[in-house]
């Protein structure tokens, strides 16, 4: 537990960039270097972050990722521990900002920072990307054309929620369709 | 408490917050809704606006989190939940491209993305991170000096 709240602290100190940023800062932090979750538990919880207040397609707070990482490890106060931790600094910060109103912010070296450490987040999410990706290649390498399709349509702007709806209403069918295509195989 | 009345309730509080708070690491929206809580009724203020946002947002991932962990491990089950990560691929692939875009706005900018993405398949998360923007810093103190 302590663990979880020190971890969820230090990502929202470094969570230059707004939350969607600090997505392979919780990844790394879940995945990877702890095994708290597996890449696809994470995947959900990705995706279930995109469907609460926020959503996904906004820089909304993606950080509330932390509820679903700190479920799984300690239930209830998990979630509640590692949410609380996650926005203490941030919250704090802004406070202060709204104190001072933005005596940090023109800073120069401050904004140095926060640039480069915000390019350098978005080059982590690369590394994210890999790490999710990669579970799906395991099981077909041509199901990344699904997530092609995806990517695709939300450039063209459809809604983030739509796309993960349909996305698990197909993956649930899917074993109909499968008996389905086997049939008409045999047949 | 609404924003088209009271002292703070002018829209160009909310501009003012999202220009403050958004060179800020953390979510953007929620440090809205502390600077405007802050500017409503001081730090009891900025508690109970950021409280108001986030609680909703906590209890249903809590749920969301317990119902996932409480699914059969039917092949339905399986296949909405590789659906879902296969569209967590496109969608994050997506989120790249469009940070790219405004986070990388110039070559310095680019190479550190691209430095970044590089050590992150080696070294910890939180440490590229820092010292990509401890690097930020040194660079910025040398152009000054020039």
């Amino acid at each position: 537990m302590l663990e979880l709240v020190a971890r969820f602290l230090v990502i929202g100190a470094l969570a230059f960039g707004g939350g969607r940023a600090a997505l392979p800062l919780v990844e790394r932090l879940a995945v990877a270097d702890t095994g708290w979750l597996t890449p696809a538990q994470f995947a959900t919880g990705v995706g279930l972050s995109c469907a609460t207040p926020g959503s996904c397609a906004t820089p909304g707070p993606v950080l509330i990722l932390a509820a679903f990482i700190g479920y799984h490890v300690a239930a209830v106060p998990g979630a509640v521990a590692a949410t609380a931790a996650v926005f203490t600094i941030p919250v704090v910060l802004a406070g202060f900002t709204a104190q001072v109103v933005a005596k940090l912010k023109d800073t120069r070296w401050f904004q140095a920072f926060g640039q480069f450490a915000a390019a350098a987040a978005v080059g982590l999410l690369g590394v994210t990307l890999l790490a999710l990706a990669r579970p799906v290649v395991d099981v077909h390498w041509a199901l990344l054309l699904g997530s092609a399709v995806v990517f695709a349509a939300e450039l063209r702007g459809v809604n983030p929620i739509i796309l993960i709806v349909a996305a698990v209403l197909l993956g649930a069918a899917w074993p109909l369709i499968d008996d389905a295509l086997a049939g008409l195989y045999i047949l | 408490m609404s924003l088209s009345s009271g002292a703070a309730g002018r829209p160009s509080d909310i501009t003012e917050a999202l220009a403050y708070t958004k060179p800020l690491p953390g979510s953007t929206v929620v440090q809205v809704a502390t600077f405007l809580g802050w500017r409503l009724g001081s730090w009891p203020g900025a508690i109970v606006a950021t409280a108001a946002f986030l609680v909703p947002a906590l209890a249903l991932m809590t749920v969301a989190a317990a119902a996932v962990l409480a699914l059969p491990d039917a092949p339905w089950v399986r296949g909405a939940l590789m659906g879902l990560q296969i569209a967590v691929v496109g969608l994050l692939a997506a989120a790249l491209w469009h940070l790219t875009r405004s986070e990388a706005g110039s070559a310095l900018l680019l190479t550190v993305l691209l430095a970044a993405f590089a050590a992150g398949l080696f070294v910890n998360a939180a440490l590229v991170v820092a010292a990509a923007g401890a690097i930020g810093v040194l660079i910025d103190r040398v152009k000054r000096d020039a």
